[in-house]
């Protein structure tokens, strides 16, 4: 499904290189759930925005599903995105003159697609956003733009869901039932999830978790490893 | 000091496109108001230094009412103690020798004066030696006649003289340029009095005489010039600089501030623009200076340092450029209004004080409210990122709109200052105006460019004041044009007509002596000529208006009811009486007067100083309405002027006029002053006006072109603000070609809005002057299709092309940027 080919990413301020990402090598399989975790400035949001094909690795690849994304150009990674993946950020990033409806509409709008009303309904609902459609964003709580956030990157029903640091902004109640929602949306609809987040509490909803550090995946855990749960308990603590 | 300068140059630097656009906005709004400046000045200087050339240092003269005097009557004057010096002037009228040309063409006006150098008058020399006697011709008559310096030239009947200078073409002496002008204008040329006096037969005789007192000018000396010469056919009068009657220049001057205004305006706008974009997005940095110590004087002091460099740097550029911008419209405007080869010296010392004083200055009052802001910027809410909640905008629009409507109907009032206000009102209503037409406009908008055109007209919404006011520029700048379009267009029949329906018949014949009875039945005799009245045109009538200053115009003569003339119109009139003898006012001379009807006016007539009583006032071609109109029973009675010398011809056929010219030349030749025909003055300011059209629609192309930047500057910070909004956009599935679309549709509703709004208010502005009372029926009301069109397309490409840049940079906002952290 993602396959990622020894990536580097380097970023150059000034006369300065600084390598981000220094050869990681990564393979998602069709409807996994993965958490990206590490500290700030390891590379994780890196990752996750060249597996979205919003940037390109300075060297090495990333395929969806065995489309290689770094050979695409800007116009045709766009349109990948507006197919196939949904965006979730840790700001909620919503179109702040466009009300709810219209936020989430948006994708499909800017695919030349209709909107279909019960599909609408259906997600409204999923997110617990009924009654709530013409409102701005800034008649919003923090949670329930988060949760516009979430219904706006499913609408087109894409086959990858990204979402870097969902919860980074929310409590730990309003957390859990994004993580709640996030987490019953994949198991209903099967979509693949790779979720970007420092919080463990959050990193186990994923089938898998990878930790980052300094630009490398240092080690990785999954659900069905006999330490995951130490894995979990020795992070939370 | 220095590293403060350098660090105010980096964070005005610190976006190079901003800062490039804010500067050319400055430059432009500098160079096209000291352009402006340096025409007004420069045009109103050369008038009035050739008058003074002609004034020269004269302080009166004494002329008579029957054309000519004998020198010997002015000895009283030469005996009095401050009497300093004085020259002798005879006009005669004569024809040159010259083949090919008719007699028109071939008519003279002598000069003839007493001494060539004793500083009473000064000619503007080409060459040769003006001081030296003998003849001197004008630039355009040497080369009507193919004559140069030193060259003999012979007139009919009279003698031969060699030419001793050939000056410019001034207030004393010019000449037609062409042969065409050469059939009712004629050559003005000076000779010695004596000569003249020896070949006219006039021997001791002449037509005036200018003189200067050792204490200049004083109502004493006046008085006892005037006592004098009282009861004789001799007057005095105090020599006076004032060309109103020949140049009715006030309303291009007029124009010349409103566009002066509107550019520095749309400048002021574009730069509150950037610095308020500034400063919103340095707000992070002022709440950490001020956590650091600094106060909101601080703060101030900075923001205005940098706003007093980017002032500095775009003054200073555009200081020479709006000199050349002057040179370069002043050869054009020289060119559209003046009749003959006027040299002129640029004035520029005080336009470009005040283009300096002006450009310093209003970046900072465009960028008051901003650096106010900036001051106030809370320490905690900018460092964690919120943006403050405004409460106020609801509380705004509505007195926006109330004072908007108020001032909309300040702006239907007939008068010039209430026409400002319909400006303003504009200005205020424009988001409602702006909402209207985007709903209208929608469907089209998402016909054309689909998504990307329904997110525009939300976004256009998110600045609304920001687009609205750049709008609101474009939308003043397309009304003004089509008003002048609309103007320029009407303005050529509507003078034609004013000219034609109050020039007193088809052709006025002005002769050296009075007309005679038996003269008029000869001329009524003639083929072709339906009637002939003779009327006074008495020149160089001195007043004072209501300020004190000293002005000089004509009074007219006629006979008859005041309300049946064919030499004007009464626009307003007094029902009541007074024993004082009762005259009309020009509205011009009404105006600059700065009196009302009803109140009394003195004036230094032929009879002395007189007070009349101002019995209405007059819409009249003659002189452009700077002149008075008495009966002619006053002629006599009040005005010491017994005897016309114009007369008003009217014709069976106005194909008839070349022939009786013709007639009139062969029989009254020696004695006529000048004909001048109905035709000709309505082609002569038919053809200035067409002169000027080119001149104002290059000038509003200008003030479109400096709004289309102001859309740019707007869309451009527009994009700036919403950085991250259009990496998201991307983000979720936006292509660069879209958000390219979306911005360009952005741009053309600010325009399209503007070119619409601006369209409708051109129309009301010209229907309104159409109705005022003050453009009388010069004006009608006419859509100027031509430039409908040309507003309509020019205002779209603009609008489109002015998207470009930021169109271009919103479609390279990194995605990344959207959903980086903050």
């Amino acid at each position: 499904m993602i396959q990622a080919e020894n990536v580097t990413k380097e970023f150059t301020v000034g006369k300065e290189v600084t390598s981000i990402l220094k050869g990681v090598d990564l393979t998602i399989k069709e409807g996994e759930f993965v958490a990206i975790m590490g500290p700030s400035g390891s590379g994780k949001s890196t990752l996750l925005q060249l597996l979205g094909g919003l940037d390109v690795p300075t060297s090495g690849g990333v395929k969806l599903e065995g489309t290689a994304l770094q050979k695409k150009n800007e116009k045709q990674r766009t349109i990948i995105r507006r197919k196939k993946i949904g965006f979730i950020f840790q700001n909620y990033q919503l179109l702040p003159t466009l009300t709810v409806l219209e936020n989430i509409a948006f994708p499909l709008h800017a695919d030349g697609k209709k909107v279909d009303p019960k599909e609408i309904e259906k997600l409204l609902q999923a997110v617990d956003l009924e009654g709530y459609e013409r409102r701005f964003p800034h008649e919003l709580s923090g949670g329930q733009q988060q949760r516009v956030a979430i219904a706006r990157a499913l609408i087109h029903q894409p086959a990858i869901l990204l979402a870097d640091e969902p919860t980074g902004n929310l409590d730990r109640e309003r957390s859990s039932d994004i993580l709640d929602i996030i987490s019953n949306l994949h198991q209903k609809r099967g979509q693949t999830v790779v979720m970007v987040t420092h919080d463990m509490f959050a990193a186990g909803y994923a089938d898998r978790i990878l930790l980052f550090k300094d630009g490398i995946i240092e080690t990785e855990v999954r659900r069905e490893d006999e330490d995951y749960a130490a894995f979990l308990t020795r992070f939370m603590a | 000091m220095r590293h403060s300068l350098l660090v105010s140059w980096r964070n005005i630097t610190r976006n190079k496109k901003r800062f490039f656009l804010t500067l050319i906005a400055i430059i432009i709004g500098v160079v096209v108001m000291t352009g402006m400046l340096i025409a007004k000045e420069t045009t109103s200087e050369t008038l009035d230094y050739y008058e003074k050339l002609y004034a020269g240092s004269a302080d009166y003269w004494i002329e008579s009412n029957n054309h000519t005097f004998e020198e010997n009557r002015l000895d009283w004057l030469q005996d009095r103690e401050e009497f300093k010096k004085g020259i002798s002037t005879l006009l005669k009228q004569g024809f040159v020798e010259i083949d090919g040309l008719s007699k028109a063409q071939s008519s003279v006006r002598f000069s003839g004066v007493s001494s060539f150098d004793n500083g009473l008058f000064e000619l503007p020399v080409k060459e040769g030696d003006v001081t030296k006697e003998g003849l001197i011709i004008t630039e355009n008559a040497a080369s009507l006649w193919n004559k140069e310096l030193g060259d003999d030239i012979t007139f009919s009947d009279m003698g031969t003289l060699k030419i001793t200078a050939i000056v410019h073409e001034g207030s004393m002496l010019s000449s037609p340029q062409t042969l065409e002008e050469a059939n009712y204008v004629h050559s003005r040329v000076m000779v010695p009095l004596d000569v003249l006096q020896e070949w006219s037969g006039l021997d001791g005789r002449i037509s005036s005489y200018r003189f200067e007192t050792a204490e200049g000018q004083s109502d004493e000396i006046f008085a006892a010039y005037q006592e004098e010469l009282a009861a004789s056919d001799m007057f005095v009068q105090q020599v006076v600089i004032d060309d109103r009657q020949n140049n009715d220049l006030e309303g291009l001057y007029w124009t010349f501030d409103i566009i002066a205004i509107l550019s520095v305006f749309i400048s002021g706008f574009i730069a509150f623009n950037m610095i308020y974009t500034n400063i919103m997005e340095r707000r992070k940095e002022f709440a950490v200076m001020k956590s650091l110590g600094y106060t909101n004087g601080g703060v101030y002091r900075l923001v205005l340092q940098e706003i007093g460099l980017l002032a500095i740097i775009g003054t200073v550029i555009a200081l020479p450029l709006g000199v050349a911008f002057g040179g370069y419209f002043q050869e054009l405007l020289m060119g559209a209004i003046a009749t003959q080869n006027i040299t002129y010296e640029l004035e520029i010392l005080s336009p470009i004080i005040t283009a300096a004083v002006i450009g310093l200055i209003f970046p900072f009052a465009a960028a008051a409210f901003p650096v106010y802001q900036a001051g106030k910027t809370p320490v905690l809410e900018a460092m964690s990122n919120q943006s403050a909640v405004r409460q106020r905008s609801r509380k705004t629009n509505i007195f926006r709109v109330v004072f908007g409507v108020v001032f909309t109907g300040i702006g239907l009032i007939d008068d010039v200052i209430a026409f400002l206000f319909l400006f303003l009102g504009l200005v205020l209503l424009y988001p409602v105006f702006m909402n209207g037409l985007q709903k209208l406009v929608s469907p089209l908008f998402k016909l054309l460019f689909q998504y990307p055109g329904e997110q525009a007209l939300r976004s256009v919404k998110q600045f609304k004041n920001r687009n609205g006011n750049t709008s609101a520029m474009l939308a003043i700048g397309v009304s003004l044009a089509l008003f002048m379009s609309a103007a320029l267009e009407s303005l050529p029949d509507g003078m034609e007509d004013d000219i034609r329906s109050t020039f007193g018949g088809d052709m006025i014949v002005q002769k050296e002596t009075p007309w005679q009875e038996e003269e008029v039945e000869d001329i009524k005799a003639s083929d072709g000529t339906e009637n002939a009245q003779r009327f006074a045109d008495i020149p160089s009538i001195t007043w004072e208006t209501n300020d004190g200053d000293a002005r000089e115009f004509s009074i007219m003569s006629f006979s008859g009811h005041a309300h049946e003339q064919d030499i004007f119109r009464v626009t307003e009139e007094t029902d009541k009486s007074d024993t004082l003898p009762g005259l009309y006012l020009g509205e011009r001379a009404l105006n600059e007067w700065d009196g009302e009807v009803g109140e009394v006016i003195t004036l230094n007539t032929p009879a002395g100083a007189s007070d009349f009583y101002v019995k209405g006032t007059v819409q009249t071609a003659h002189y452009t309405g700077y002149a008075a109109f008495a009966e002619d029973a006053m002629l006599a009675s009040s005005l010491n002027w017994p005897e016309p010398f114009q007369l008003a011809i009217s014709l069976d056929n106005e194909a008839n006029s070349f022939q009786l010219q013709n007639y009139l030349w062969e029989n009254y030749g020696d004695e006529i002053s000048s004909i001048s025909t109905a035709s000709q003055n309505a082609e002569a300011s038919v053809s200035a006006l067409e002169g000027m059209n080119e001149l104002m629609q290059g000038l509003l192309l200008l003030i479109i072109a400096l709004s289309a930047i102001g859309i740019s500057n707007t869309l451009l910070m527009n994009t700036i603000e919403r950085t991250k909004e259009l990496g998201v956009m991307r983000a979720i599935g936006f292509t660069k070609s879209q958000i390219k679309r979306m911005i360009l549709a952005e741009g053309l509703i600010i325009g399209l809005t503007g070119v619409i709004v601006g369209t409708a208010y051109g129309i009301l502005v010209i229907y309104l002057n159409s109705q005022s009372e003050m453009a009388q029926d010069l004006l009608r009301f006419s859509v100027p299709w031509v430039s409908l069109i040309l507003a309509i397309s020019s205002g779209i490409l603009f609008s489109l092309a002015a998207s470009w840049l930021p169109s271009a940079a919103a479609s390279r906002v990194k995605v990344k940027d959207a959903i980086s952290y903050d």
